[in-house]
């Protein structure tokens, strides 16, 4: 069997990283390797971890910038780790994707779209 | 050992998303003293699990699916069929804050709260007596409002502004825009209109 695939949780809100923990934690196959909600501490935390994919919320603390920036930075350092696109702003979604996120999800999601843009090749 | 075990407090959570209803349920989790009940994920079905549930909490989720006016709409349904129920509005918009407590909110929290700050606003809402709404359902209005605050309504009532008001009570314009706010807070009402029309369906003029 493969190993599991490890996501790391990247979100200001905790709720939200509780939520898609929770939402996680009874998919078979993946583990929910970590959270962050300080857009700062990312990249330790990716090097620290080593996910396969990192849920990337977009805005973060009223900057709607700071997830694309962050998105790009770990695509530019490490290319190898998929990165899912989180937002609740439609308009966030094609930027992010410029910024080389893998998938994104709009915040209306499914357990199953979650699932499939976590999956997705 | 003194008095009896509490009741848990009723919570029911009010969301579209599901990774805020999950992220929720998993914080509330924790508290002995917090129950989820029960959950709505659209907006049309808020008011009716309120209604069959009656929490004494619901948690509200304020943007539904994109439409900013729906939790607010859904609020002021609340807050006339089952005031008894205290409304928590989540919102990641700050304007929407400040509408959510026009509307009749007994809180409002950001969506960066932390654990601690949302079970500590469940709590003291939950603890909080003398639902303003709800004594403007049932009570007398002269129950619910001051005699200087029944003093400004009849002004009010008759379409004065703020200053002539202060005019005719001499009190400073400042005053009676802090009565009018009371009033409108405890009768429940959105706004000024809101609360005359709330006075006079309570028969302010046959008093």
């Amino acid at each position: 069997m493969d190993k599991a695939t490890r996501v790391l949780i990247a979100d200001d809100h905790l709720a939200e990283r509780q939520g898609i923990a929770k939402i996680l934690g009874s998919a078979e196959g993946i583990e929910v390797a970590g959270q962050v909600g300080q857009i700062d501490l990312i990249l330790d935390e990716i090097r620290r971890i080593r996910p396969d994919v990192v849920l990337m919320d977009l805005k973060w603390n009223e900057d709607e910038e700071a997830g694309i920036k962050a998105t790009a930075q770990i695509k530019q350092l490490l290319p190898g780790i998929r990165v899912v696109a989180i937002s609740v702003y439609d308009h966030l979604i094609p930027e992010a994707l410029k910024a080389g996120a893998d998938a994104a999800l709009t915040k209306g999601f499914s357990r199953e779209e979650l699932l499939q843009a976590i999956w997705a090749e | 050992m003194t008095g009896r075990a509490t009741k848990p407090i009723r919570v029911l959570i009010a969301d579209d998303q599901i990774v805020m209803r999950e992220g929720l349920k998993r914080v509330l989790e924790s508290p002995d003293d917090i129950l989820v009940i029960g959950e709505a994920s659209v907006a049309q079905e808020v008011l009716g699990k309120v209604q069959d549930l009656q929490p004494d909490v619901v948690l509200l989720d304020l943007l539904w699916f994109s439409d900013e006016s729906a939790g607010v709409a859904v609020l002021e349904q609340l807050k006339r069929a089952t005031p008894q129920s205290k409304v928590v509005a989540i919102t990641a918009y700050d304007d929407l804050i400040e509408k959510a407590r026009r509307a009749g909110a007994e809180a409002a929290l950001p969506k960066g709260f932390t654990v601690e700050e949302l079970i500590s606003v469940i709590r003291s809402v939950h603890r909080s007596p003398g639902f303003p709404a709800a004594a403007a359902e049932t009570g007398r209005l002269d129950d619910i409002l001051s005699e200087r605050e029944m003093d400004v309504l009849a002004l009010l009532v008759e379409g004065l502004s703020d200053r002539e008001i202060g005019e005719r009570l001499f009190l400073a314009e400042s005053t009676i825009k802090k009565h009018v706010s009371n009033i409108r807070d405890k009768l429940g009402a959105t706004n000024r209109t809101h609360a005359v029309s709330i006075a006079l369906q309570k028969g302010f003029l046959q008093k």
